[in-house]
Protein backbone atom coordinates (compact mmCIF):
# COMPACT_ATOMS: atom_id res chain seq x y z
CA UNK A 1 0.00 0.00 0.00
CA UNK A 2 3.01 2.12 0.69
CA UNK A 3 4.45 1.50 -2.71
CA UNK A 4 1.19 2.26 -4.31
CA UNK A 5 0.76 5.69 -2.51
CA UNK A 6 4.43 6.63 -3.11
CA UNK A 7 3.75 5.67 -7.25
CA UNK A 8 0.59 7.43 -7.27
CA UNK A 9 2.27 11.26 -5.68
CA UNK A 10 5.31 10.72 -7.49
CA UNK A 11 2.89 10.81 -10.69
CA UNK A 12 1.08 14.15 -9.28
CA UNK A 13 4.15 15.41 -8.64
CA UNK A 14 5.63 15.20 -12.22
CA UNK A 15 2.34 15.87 -13.56
CA UNK A 16 2.19 19.19 -11.65
CA UNK A 17 6.32 20.08 -12.77
CA UNK A 18 5.64 19.50 -16.42
CA UNK A 19 2.02 21.49 -16.06
CA UNK A 20 4.03 24.27 -14.56
CA UNK A 21 6.74 24.24 -16.46
CA UNK A 22 4.70 24.39 -19.87
CA UNK A 23 2.79 27.17 -18.50
CA UNK A 24 6.16 29.26 -17.48
CA UNK A 25 6.88 28.40 -21.33
CA UNK A 26 3.25 29.83 -21.96
CA UNK A 27 3.74 33.28 -20.60
CA UNK A 28 7.39 33.58 -21.78
CA UNK A 29 5.87 32.90 -25.81
CA UNK A 30 2.94 35.74 -24.27
CA UNK A 31 5.76 37.94 -23.99
CA UNK A 32 7.56 37.35 -27.52
CA UNK A 33 4.27 38.67 -28.94
CA UNK A 34 5.07 42.03 -28.33
CA UNK A 35 7.51 41.96 -31.29
CA UNK A 36 5.20 39.76 -33.26
CA UNK A 37 6.58 40.90 -36.93
CA UNK A 38 2.41 40.33 -37.83
CA UNK A 39 1.19 43.35 -36.86
CA UNK A 40 -1.14 43.36 -34.47
CA UNK A 41 -4.95 45.85 -34.76
CA UNK A 42 -4.06 48.26 -32.00
CA UNK A 43 -6.45 48.46 -29.12
CA UNK A 44 -8.77 50.89 -29.18
CA UNK A 45 -8.87 53.24 -26.13
CA UNK A 46 -12.45 53.59 -25.95
CA UNK A 47 -14.96 50.55 -25.32
CA UNK A 48 -17.01 49.29 -28.17
CA UNK A 49 -14.99 51.41 -30.67
CA UNK A 50 -16.03 50.35 -34.61
CA UNK A 51 -16.98 52.06 -37.26
CA UNK A 52 -19.59 54.05 -36.04
CA UNK A 53 -21.24 54.35 -39.81
CA UNK A 54 -21.59 51.14 -42.15
CA UNK A 55 -22.68 52.03 -46.34
CA UNK A 56 -23.20 49.27 -48.53
CA UNK A 57 -24.52 48.55 -51.95
CA UNK A 58 -27.33 46.37 -52.76
CA UNK A 59 -25.49 43.76 -54.66
CA UNK A 60 -28.67 42.74 -56.72
CA UNK A 61 -29.89 46.05 -57.84
CA UNK A 62 -25.80 46.74 -58.68
CA UNK A 63 -26.11 43.76 -61.25
CA UNK A 64 -28.89 45.38 -62.96
CA UNK A 65 -27.35 48.47 -63.67
CA UNK A 66 -26.96 49.67 -67.58
CA UNK A 67 -24.18 52.33 -69.17
CA UNK A 68 -26.72 54.78 -69.66
CA UNK A 69 -29.37 57.51 -68.02
CA UNK A 70 -31.81 57.36 -65.23
CA UNK A 71 -30.05 54.36 -63.32
CA UNK A 72 -30.73 53.74 -59.57
CA UNK A 73 -28.44 52.96 -57.14
CA UNK A 74 -29.51 51.39 -53.89
CA UNK A 75 -27.68 51.93 -50.78
CA UNK A 76 -27.62 50.84 -47.42
CA UNK A 77 -26.41 53.37 -45.17
CA UNK A 78 -26.45 52.35 -40.86
CA UNK A 79 -25.90 53.91 -37.45
CA UNK A 80 -23.47 51.37 -35.81
CA UNK A 81 -22.73 53.55 -32.76
CA UNK A 82 -24.55 53.89 -29.40
CA UNK A 83 -26.74 56.93 -30.29
CA UNK A 84 -28.37 58.93 -32.42
CA UNK A 85 -26.35 60.21 -35.51
CA UNK A 86 -28.48 63.70 -36.58
CA UNK A 87 -26.76 63.86 -40.08
CA UNK A 88 -25.14 61.62 -42.20
CA UNK A 89 -23.61 63.72 -45.68
CA UNK A 90 -24.54 60.55 -48.14
CA UNK A 91 -22.23 61.25 -51.83
CA UNK A 92 -21.55 59.38 -54.82
CA UNK A 93 -18.95 59.82 -57.31
CA UNK A 94 -19.24 58.34 -60.61
CA UNK A 95 -16.03 58.04 -62.59
CA UNK A 96 -14.52 55.36 -64.97
CA UNK A 97 -11.41 53.07 -64.78
CA UNK A 98 -10.02 56.03 -67.38
CA UNK A 99 -7.78 58.45 -66.24
CA UNK A 100 -8.69 60.32 -69.33
CA UNK A 101 -11.84 59.98 -70.21
CA UNK A 102 -13.32 62.99 -68.59
CA UNK A 103 -15.68 61.52 -66.42
CA UNK A 104 -16.78 62.42 -62.93
CA UNK A 105 -20.46 62.55 -61.70
CA UNK A 106 -21.07 63.74 -58.19
CA UNK A 107 -24.12 62.72 -56.04
CA UNK A 108 -25.63 63.59 -52.62
CA UNK A 109 -28.16 63.03 -50.12
CA UNK A 110 -28.40 64.19 -46.53
CA UNK A 111 -30.19 61.29 -44.13
CA UNK A 112 -31.41 62.69 -40.81
CA UNK A 113 -31.85 61.35 -37.25
CA UNK A 114 -30.28 57.93 -38.09
CA UNK A 115 -30.92 56.17 -34.99
CA UNK A 116 -28.43 53.93 -32.99
CA UNK A 117 -28.54 50.36 -35.05
CA UNK A 118 -30.89 51.80 -37.77
CA UNK A 119 -30.72 50.92 -41.49
CA UNK A 120 -31.93 53.37 -43.76
CA UNK A 121 -32.24 51.96 -47.39
CA UNK A 122 -31.52 55.24 -49.83
CA UNK A 123 -32.08 55.07 -53.53
CA UNK A 124 -29.82 57.55 -56.21
CA UNK A 125 -30.65 58.19 -59.90
CA UNK A 126 -27.02 58.22 -61.40
CA UNK A 127 -26.27 59.01 -64.49
CA UNK A 128 -23.93 56.11 -66.06
CA UNK A 129 -24.04 57.16 -69.91
CA UNK A 130 -20.30 57.31 -71.37
CA UNK A 131 -18.94 60.42 -72.34
CA UNK A 132 -17.81 59.53 -75.44
CA UNK A 133 -19.47 60.26 -78.96
CA UNK A 134 -22.27 58.44 -79.91
CA UNK A 135 -20.50 57.24 -82.94
CA UNK A 136 -17.52 55.83 -81.22
CA UNK A 137 -20.07 53.43 -78.47
CA UNK A 138 -20.83 50.03 -78.91
CA UNK A 139 -24.53 49.81 -79.99
CA UNK A 140 -25.13 46.80 -78.03
CA UNK A 141 -23.50 47.67 -74.74
CA UNK A 142 -23.32 51.10 -74.61
CA UNK A 143 -19.84 51.58 -73.42
CA UNK A 144 -17.06 52.97 -75.52
CA UNK A 145 -15.19 50.93 -77.79
CA UNK A 146 -12.33 50.30 -75.20
CA UNK A 147 -15.18 49.10 -72.33
CA UNK A 148 -13.79 50.96 -69.58
CA UNK A 149 -15.12 49.86 -66.26
CA UNK A 150 -17.30 52.64 -64.66
CA UNK A 151 -16.43 53.30 -60.67
CA UNK A 152 -19.35 54.28 -57.74
CA UNK A 153 -17.87 55.64 -54.76
CA UNK A 154 -20.13 56.03 -52.25
CA UNK A 155 -18.78 57.70 -48.58
CA UNK A 156 -20.84 58.44 -45.64
CA UNK A 157 -19.79 61.26 -43.62
CA UNK A 158 -20.98 62.15 -40.36
CA UNK A 159 -19.61 64.65 -37.54
CA UNK A 160 -16.96 63.60 -35.18
CA UNK A 161 -14.80 62.24 -38.01
CA UNK A 162 -17.23 58.98 -38.71
CA UNK A 163 -17.26 57.62 -42.02
CA UNK A 164 -17.74 54.72 -44.13
CA UNK A 165 -16.88 54.11 -47.98
CA UNK A 166 -17.43 51.47 -50.76
CA UNK A 167 -16.35 51.45 -54.38
CA UNK A 168 -18.63 49.35 -56.44
CA UNK A 169 -16.60 48.83 -59.60
CA UNK A 170 -18.82 47.77 -63.23
CA UNK A 171 -17.51 45.14 -65.76
CA UNK B 1 11.04 -8.19 -7.06
CA UNK B 2 7.68 -7.86 -9.34
CA UNK B 3 4.84 -5.45 -8.52
CA UNK B 4 1.60 -6.15 -7.50
CA UNK B 5 -1.46 -6.05 -8.99
CA UNK B 6 -2.63 -2.62 -7.45
CA UNK B 7 0.79 -1.36 -7.95
CA UNK B 8 0.62 -1.86 -11.35
CA UNK B 9 -2.27 -0.43 -12.06
CA UNK B 10 -0.96 2.93 -10.19
CA UNK B 11 1.99 3.00 -12.39
CA UNK B 12 0.08 2.26 -15.49
CA UNK B 13 -2.74 4.99 -14.42
CA UNK B 14 0.13 7.45 -13.80
CA UNK B 15 2.23 6.47 -16.93
CA UNK B 16 -1.34 7.09 -18.78
CA UNK B 17 -1.89 10.59 -17.04
CA UNK B 18 1.26 11.30 -17.95
CA UNK B 19 1.42 10.51 -21.50
CA UNK B 20 -1.86 12.32 -21.53
CA UNK B 21 -0.58 15.40 -20.60
CA UNK B 22 1.92 15.54 -22.84
CA UNK B 23 -0.02 14.52 -26.01
CA UNK B 24 -2.81 16.98 -25.13
CA UNK B 25 -0.09 19.77 -24.22
CA UNK B 26 2.21 19.32 -27.00
CA UNK B 27 -0.60 19.05 -29.84
CA UNK B 28 -2.63 22.15 -28.38
CA UNK B 29 1.00 24.28 -28.24
CA UNK B 30 1.50 23.26 -31.63
CA UNK B 31 -2.13 23.84 -33.80
CA UNK B 32 -1.92 27.44 -32.14
CA UNK B 33 0.61 28.70 -34.77
CA UNK B 34 0.35 32.81 -35.21
CA UNK B 35 -2.37 33.00 -37.81
CA UNK B 36 -1.23 35.22 -40.94
CA UNK B 37 -3.69 38.39 -41.77
CA UNK B 38 -6.68 37.38 -43.10
CA UNK B 39 -7.14 38.74 -46.52
CA UNK B 40 -8.70 41.74 -46.47
CA UNK B 41 -10.45 42.92 -49.39
CA UNK B 42 -9.81 46.89 -48.80
CA UNK B 43 -6.24 46.32 -49.53
CA UNK B 44 -6.42 43.55 -52.28
CA UNK B 45 -3.90 41.23 -50.58
CA UNK B 46 -5.68 38.53 -52.79
CA UNK B 47 -4.56 39.53 -56.72
CA UNK B 48 -4.89 35.96 -58.07
CA UNK B 49 -1.44 35.87 -59.33
CA UNK B 50 -0.25 33.25 -56.62
CA UNK B 51 1.92 33.91 -54.17
CA UNK B 52 4.69 36.77 -53.77
CA UNK B 53 3.25 38.26 -56.40
CA UNK B 54 2.74 41.55 -55.02
CA UNK B 55 1.19 44.71 -56.68
CA UNK B 56 3.54 47.83 -57.56
CA UNK B 57 0.75 50.79 -58.53
CA UNK B 58 -3.13 51.18 -57.11
CA UNK B 59 -6.17 52.98 -58.55
CA UNK B 60 -7.80 53.55 -61.91
CA UNK B 61 -6.00 54.21 -65.12
CA UNK B 62 -4.60 51.38 -67.80
CA UNK B 63 -0.62 51.20 -67.21
CA UNK B 64 1.63 49.46 -69.02
CA UNK B 65 4.98 50.26 -71.57
CA UNK B 66 7.17 49.11 -67.80
CA UNK B 67 10.74 50.88 -68.11
CA UNK B 68 13.20 50.50 -65.07
CA UNK B 69 15.56 52.91 -63.70
CA UNK B 70 19.29 51.40 -63.15
CA UNK B 71 18.58 51.47 -59.63
CA UNK B 72 15.81 49.86 -59.51
CA UNK B 73 14.34 52.19 -57.42
CA UNK B 74 12.11 53.60 -59.75
CA UNK B 75 10.12 52.61 -62.57
CA UNK B 76 8.56 54.71 -65.11
CA UNK B 77 5.49 53.55 -67.14
CA UNK B 78 2.41 54.87 -69.58
CA UNK B 79 -0.93 55.52 -67.96
CA UNK B 80 -3.69 56.09 -70.23
CA UNK B 81 -1.28 57.88 -72.43
CA UNK B 82 0.63 60.04 -70.25
CA UNK B 83 4.35 58.96 -68.79
CA UNK B 84 4.38 58.65 -65.34
CA UNK B 85 7.30 57.74 -62.93
CA UNK B 86 6.95 56.49 -58.98
CA UNK B 87 9.27 54.57 -56.90
CA UNK B 88 9.06 50.95 -56.37
CA UNK B 89 7.20 51.02 -52.95
CA UNK B 90 4.84 54.07 -53.58
CA UNK B 91 1.65 54.34 -53.51
CA UNK B 92 1.10 57.50 -55.82
CA UNK B 93 3.02 57.97 -58.90
CA UNK B 94 4.32 61.18 -60.74
CA UNK B 95 2.58 62.89 -64.19
CA UNK B 96 5.57 63.85 -66.39
CA UNK B 97 3.77 64.22 -69.52
CA UNK B 98 0.70 66.62 -70.17
CA UNK B 99 -2.82 66.92 -71.76
CA UNK B 100 -0.54 67.32 -74.72
CA UNK B 101 1.38 64.76 -75.30
CA UNK B 102 -0.11 61.06 -76.43
CA UNK B 103 2.62 59.05 -74.74
CA UNK B 104 3.23 55.69 -76.73
CA UNK B 105 6.25 54.27 -74.45
CA UNK B 106 8.60 55.93 -71.90
CA UNK B 107 12.74 54.86 -71.07
CA UNK B 108 15.19 56.09 -68.43
CA UNK B 109 18.39 57.68 -70.20
CA UNK B 110 20.32 58.93 -67.13
CA UNK B 111 19.55 59.47 -63.45
CA UNK B 112 16.66 61.80 -63.42
CA UNK B 113 15.99 62.12 -67.23
CA UNK B 114 13.38 59.80 -69.04
CA UNK B 115 12.83 60.11 -72.89
CA UNK B 116 9.34 59.76 -74.13
CA UNK B 117 8.16 58.02 -77.51
CA UNK B 118 5.36 60.06 -78.78
CA UNK B 119 3.49 62.74 -80.46
CA UNK B 120 2.57 66.00 -79.43
CA UNK B 121 -1.09 66.42 -79.97
CA UNK B 122 -1.88 70.38 -79.52
CA UNK B 123 -0.04 73.54 -80.19
CA UNK B 124 2.99 74.52 -81.51
CA UNK B 125 5.13 71.03 -83.16
CA UNK B 126 1.64 69.48 -83.33
CA UNK B 127 1.69 65.81 -85.62
CA UNK B 128 -1.14 63.55 -86.62
CA UNK B 129 -1.21 59.59 -85.63
CA UNK B 130 -0.11 58.75 -89.18
CA UNK B 131 2.98 60.69 -88.69
CA UNK B 132 4.50 58.36 -86.02
CA UNK B 133 6.49 58.44 -82.92
CA UNK B 134 9.01 60.60 -81.99
CA UNK B 135 11.65 60.95 -79.31
CA UNK B 136 11.51 63.93 -76.38
CA UNK B 137 13.02 64.62 -73.86
CA UNK B 138 11.81 66.67 -70.86
CA UNK B 139 13.75 70.47 -70.48
CA UNK B 140 13.46 72.94 -67.93
CA UNK B 141 12.71 76.16 -69.20
CA UNK B 142 15.23 78.77 -68.33
CA UNK B 143 14.58 82.21 -66.32
CA UNK B 144 11.62 82.58 -64.87
CA UNK B 145 10.15 80.01 -66.84
CA UNK B 146 10.99 76.58 -65.19
CA UNK B 147 8.40 74.81 -66.26
CA UNK B 148 9.19 71.51 -67.75
CA UNK B 149 9.12 71.34 -72.05
CA UNK B 150 9.35 68.43 -73.93
CA UNK B 151 11.70 68.50 -76.92
CA UNK B 152 11.93 66.47 -79.97
CA UNK B 153 14.98 64.86 -80.06
CA UNK B 154 14.23 62.68 -82.75
CA UNK B 155 11.52 62.68 -85.45
CA UNK B 156 9.80 58.80 -86.48
CA UNK B 157 11.06 56.90 -84.51
CA UNK B 158 10.32 53.38 -85.06
CA UNK B 159 11.42 50.84 -81.97
CA UNK B 160 12.86 51.45 -78.91
CA UNK B 161 14.20 48.74 -76.21
CA UNK B 162 15.67 49.17 -72.63
CA UNK B 163 19.63 48.76 -72.53
CA UNK B 164 20.05 46.01 -69.57
CA UNK B 165 22.58 48.50 -67.81
CA UNK B 166 20.50 51.37 -68.83
CA UNK B 167 19.67 53.48 -71.66
CA UNK B 168 17.94 52.23 -74.58
CA UNK B 169 17.92 51.71 -78.14
CA UNK B 170 16.12 53.50 -80.66
CA UNK B 171 15.45 52.88 -84.37
CA UNK B 172 15.31 56.39 -86.41
CA UNK B 173 15.12 56.84 -89.57
CA UNK B 174 18.52 57.69 -91.81
CA UNK B 175 18.98 60.90 -93.10
CA UNK B 176 21.44 58.65 -95.91
CA UNK B 177 18.92 56.05 -96.37
CA UNK B 178 15.55 57.43 -97.27
CA UNK B 179 14.16 53.63 -96.71
CA UNK B 180 16.46 52.41 -94.01
CA UNK B 181 16.95 53.17 -90.35
CA UNK B 182 20.06 54.08 -88.25
CA UNK B 183 20.38 52.05 -84.73
CA UNK B 184 21.03 55.01 -82.08
CA UNK B 185 21.93 54.01 -78.51
CA UNK B 186 21.08 56.40 -75.83
CA UNK B 187 23.36 55.95 -72.41
CA UNK B 188 25.51 58.53 -70.97
CA UNK B 189 25.68 59.99 -74.10
CA UNK B 190 23.75 59.58 -77.37
CA UNK B 191 26.02 57.30 -79.51
CA UNK B 192 24.58 56.71 -83.21
CA UNK B 193 25.77 53.04 -84.76
CA UNK B 194 27.21 53.03 -88.14
CA UNK B 195 25.24 51.95 -91.17
CA UNK B 196 21.66 51.75 -91.91
CA UNK B 197 19.11 48.99 -91.74
CA UNK B 198 17.20 48.61 -95.11
CA UNK B 199 13.62 48.73 -94.42
CA UNK B 200 11.61 49.76 -91.54
CA UNK B 201 12.13 48.40 -87.80
CA UNK B 202 9.62 46.64 -86.55
CA UNK B 203 11.57 45.80 -83.57
CA UNK B 204 14.81 46.00 -81.57
CA UNK B 205 16.61 44.44 -78.84
CA UNK B 206 20.08 44.70 -77.46
CA UNK B 207 22.87 42.62 -76.28
CA UNK B 208 23.57 42.76 -72.35
CA UNK B 209 27.01 44.49 -73.43
CA UNK B 210 24.91 46.29 -75.85
CA UNK B 211 27.56 45.40 -78.60
CA UNK B 212 24.89 43.65 -80.44
CA UNK B 213 21.25 43.93 -81.89
CA UNK B 214 18.39 42.15 -83.03
CA UNK B 215 16.49 43.82 -85.29
CA UNK B 216 13.24 42.77 -87.18
CA UNK B 217 12.38 44.45 -90.27
CA UNK B 218 9.80 45.03 -92.72
CA UNK B 219 10.76 44.35 -96.43
CA UNK B 220 9.54 46.24 -99.16
CA UNK B 221 7.80 42.81 -100.46
CA UNK B 222 6.04 42.27 -97.07
CA UNK B 223 8.77 39.81 -95.79
CA UNK B 224 9.86 40.09 -92.66
CA UNK B 225 13.75 39.67 -91.60
CA UNK B 226 15.53 39.10 -88.85
CA UNK B 227 18.82 40.82 -88.64
CA UNK B 228 21.92 40.45 -86.08
CA UNK B 229 23.25 43.92 -86.44
CA UNK B 230 26.57 44.58 -85.09
CA UNK B 231 26.33 47.89 -83.44
CA UNK B 232 29.92 48.69 -83.34
CA UNK B 233 30.95 47.76 -87.03
CA UNK B 234 27.80 48.87 -88.33
CA UNK B 235 27.21 45.51 -90.34
CA UNK B 236 24.47 43.31 -90.49
CA UNK B 237 23.66 39.65 -91.33
CA UNK B 238 20.12 38.36 -91.71
CA UNK B 239 19.44 35.33 -89.33
CA UNK B 240 15.99 34.76 -90.71
CA UNK B 241 13.53 35.70 -93.41
CA UNK B 242 9.69 34.68 -92.81
CA UNK B 243 7.89 35.26 -95.89
CA UNK B 244 4.39 36.61 -95.35
CA UNK B 245 4.44 36.39 -91.77
CA UNK B 246 4.49 38.47 -88.65
CA UNK B 247 6.43 38.98 -85.72
CA UNK B 248 5.09 40.08 -82.16
CA UNK B 249 7.52 42.73 -80.53
CA UNK B 250 10.64 42.75 -80.65
CA UNK B 251 13.26 39.87 -81.39
CA UNK B 252 15.48 39.18 -78.19
CA UNK B 253 19.23 38.63 -77.93
CA UNK B 254 20.14 36.23 -75.65
CA UNK B 255 23.03 33.78 -74.45
CA UNK B 256 21.27 31.02 -76.85
CA UNK B 257 20.89 32.64 -79.91
CA UNK B 258 17.81 35.27 -81.41
CA UNK B 259 14.01 34.60 -79.94
CA UNK B 260 11.15 35.56 -81.34
CA UNK B 261 7.60 35.19 -81.27
CA UNK B 262 5.97 34.50 -85.21
CA UNK B 263 3.46 33.34 -86.60
CA UNK B 264 2.94 32.28 -90.73
CA UNK B 265 -0.17 34.66 -91.65
CA UNK B 266 -2.80 36.60 -89.81
CA UNK B 267 -4.56 33.53 -88.34
CA UNK B 268 -2.47 31.28 -87.31
CA UNK B 269 -1.77 30.62 -83.77
CA UNK B 270 1.92 32.61 -82.67
CA UNK B 271 4.64 29.93 -81.94
CA UNK B 272 7.92 30.88 -80.50
CA UNK B 273 11.40 30.29 -82.45
CA UNK B 274 14.92 30.31 -81.72
CA UNK B 275 18.11 30.57 -84.07
CA UNK B 276 21.07 29.86 -83.17
CA UNK B 277 24.41 31.21 -83.44
CA UNK B 278 25.74 30.77 -87.09
CA UNK B 279 22.37 29.33 -87.99
CA UNK B 280 19.72 31.16 -90.58
CA UNK B 281 16.99 28.66 -89.78
CA UNK B 282 14.35 29.08 -87.21
CA UNK B 283 13.65 26.85 -84.91
CA UNK B 284 10.77 25.99 -82.81
CA UNK B 285 11.47 26.22 -78.63
CA UNK B 286 10.38 23.01 -77.47
CA UNK B 287 11.03 23.54 -73.65
CA UNK B 288 7.83 25.55 -73.56
CA UNK B 289 5.92 22.36 -74.33
CA UNK B 290 3.41 21.35 -77.68
CA UNK B 291 0.73 23.86 -77.86
CA UNK B 292 1.71 26.65 -75.82
CA UNK B 293 0.61 30.52 -77.22
CA UNK B 294 3.52 32.94 -76.37
CA UNK B 295 2.66 36.89 -76.39
CA UNK B 296 5.16 39.28 -75.00
CA UNK B 297 8.63 37.83 -74.19
CA UNK B 298 11.57 39.61 -72.74
CA UNK B 299 15.02 38.70 -72.45
CA UNK B 300 16.34 38.55 -69.10
CA UNK B 301 19.08 41.44 -68.01
CA UNK B 302 22.42 38.45 -68.49
CA UNK B 303 20.42 37.16 -71.44
CA UNK B 304 20.41 33.70 -70.04
CA UNK B 305 16.24 33.83 -69.39
CA UNK B 306 13.47 34.35 -71.35
CA UNK B 307 10.19 35.93 -69.48
CA UNK B 308 7.22 34.88 -71.87
CA UNK B 309 3.25 35.65 -71.14
CA UNK B 310 1.67 32.96 -72.71
CA UNK B 311 -0.74 30.06 -72.11
CA UNK B 312 0.30 26.07 -71.80
CA UNK B 313 -2.37 25.38 -74.06
CA UNK B 314 -5.66 27.29 -75.68
CA UNK B 315 -7.34 26.14 -72.57
CA UNK B 316 -5.25 27.27 -70.21
CA UNK B 317 -5.15 30.53 -68.13
CA UNK B 318 -2.94 33.43 -69.29
CA UNK B 319 0.62 32.96 -67.10
CA UNK B 320 4.19 34.31 -66.95
CA UNK B 321 6.93 32.23 -67.53
CA UNK B 322 10.18 31.89 -67.39
CA UNK B 323 12.83 30.24 -69.54
CA UNK B 324 15.86 28.78 -68.56
CA UNK B 325 17.99 28.93 -71.91
CA UNK B 326 20.72 26.84 -71.08
CA UNK B 327 18.66 23.82 -69.78
CA UNK B 328 15.03 24.46 -72.09
CA UNK B 329 12.91 24.70 -68.84
CA UNK B 330 9.82 26.56 -68.43
CA UNK B 331 8.60 27.88 -64.85
CA UNK B 332 5.53 29.54 -64.51
CA UNK B 333 6.48 32.89 -62.06
CA UNK B 334 2.74 33.52 -61.96
CA UNK B 335 -0.64 31.36 -60.53
CA UNK B 336 -3.47 32.96 -62.57
CA UNK B 337 -6.98 32.54 -61.15
CA UNK B 338 -8.83 35.15 -62.16
CA UNK B 339 -7.17 37.75 -63.81
CA UNK B 340 -6.33 39.24 -66.88
CA UNK B 341 -2.56 39.59 -68.09
CA UNK B 342 -1.81 42.02 -70.41
CA UNK B 343 -0.17 40.19 -73.23
CA UNK B 344 1.31 43.17 -75.14
CA UNK B 345 5.29 42.71 -75.79
CA UNK B 346 6.29 45.83 -73.49
CA UNK B 347 3.91 45.00 -70.36
CA UNK B 348 6.25 43.08 -69.12
CA UNK B 349 9.96 44.27 -67.56
CA UNK B 350 12.75 42.85 -65.73
CA UNK B 351 13.80 44.14 -62.75
CA UNK B 352 17.76 45.42 -63.48
CA UNK B 353 19.42 42.86 -61.51
CA UNK B 354 16.87 39.71 -62.91
CA UNK B 355 14.86 38.81 -59.73
CA UNK B 356 11.78 39.56 -60.92
CA UNK B 357 9.54 40.80 -63.66
CA UNK B 358 7.27 43.14 -63.86
CA UNK B 359 4.00 42.40 -65.56
CA UNK B 360 0.05 44.10 -65.97
CA UNK B 361 -2.95 42.82 -64.97
CA UNK B 362 -6.46 43.38 -63.66
CA UNK B 363 -9.43 41.00 -61.95
CA UNK B 364 -11.82 39.31 -63.91
CA UNK B 365 -15.03 41.06 -63.44
CA UNK B 366 -18.18 39.08 -65.21
CA UNK B 367 -20.70 40.77 -62.48
CA UNK B 368 -20.14 43.81 -60.52
CA UNK B 369 -17.55 44.28 -57.35
CA UNK B 370 -17.60 46.17 -54.41
CA UNK B 371 -14.39 47.16 -52.06
CA UNK B 372 -14.45 48.85 -48.94
CA UNK B 373 -11.53 51.25 -49.56
CA UNK B 374 -11.62 54.24 -52.08
CA UNK B 375 -10.50 53.68 -55.91
CA UNK B 376 -7.35 54.98 -55.55
CA UNK B 377 -6.33 52.55 -53.22
CA UNK B 378 -7.53 49.19 -55.11
CA UNK B 379 -5.10 47.55 -57.24
CA UNK B 380 -6.79 44.22 -59.09
CA UNK B 381 -9.93 46.54 -59.78
CA UNK B 382 -7.53 48.09 -62.50
CA UNK B 383 -4.91 47.66 -64.56
CA UNK B 384 -2.27 47.83 -62.32
CA UNK B 385 1.40 46.75 -62.47
CA UNK B 386 2.45 43.66 -60.40
CA UNK B 387 5.97 42.42 -59.05
CA UNK B 388 6.53 38.46 -59.50
CA UNK B 389 9.71 37.55 -58.11
CA UNK B 390 11.65 34.47 -60.10
CA UNK B 391 12.80 31.44 -58.38
CA UNK B 392 16.41 30.57 -58.68
CA UNK B 393 17.74 34.72 -58.26
CA UNK B 394 19.39 36.32 -55.60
Amino acid sequence: MRTFAFWLLGALAAFFVTAGAFLFLANLGSDLGRSDPIPQQPQSATPNAGPALAVRFSKSRLKELESSTEQTVRLYVQNLSGEEIPQVDLSLAVTSDSTVQELRRDYERDLTNLASGERRTVEVEVDLSPPLPAESQDPDTGLGAEGYRKIIEARANAAGGRSAIRTAVLP
Amino acid sequence: MRANRPQRLARTTAVLMFAAFLATGCSDASSVPIQPAAPDSSNDAAPGLGAGVRPLSFGPGEKGYVSFHPSEERLAFVVDGYAAEKTLDAQRFERRTEEDFDAAGVEWIAEDDLVFVGRKTAGENASEPEDGDSLFIARRGDGEDQRQRLVEISPGVQATDSLPGGGFIAAVPASEAPDGAGLVVFKERIKPSPGTVRGRVLGVSASPDGSEAAVAVSGSEGDVELISYDLKEGTARRVAQLSGGEVLGSPQWTEAGIYFVAREDGTAPYTLYRVGEGSEEPEQVEGVGEGFLPAGIEASPDGEKLAVVGRRNASSPTDLYVLTLDSGTLEAVTANKNMEIKTEPRDISWTPDGSGVVLVARVVLPEPAVYDAPARSLAPAFYNLYLAPVAGTR
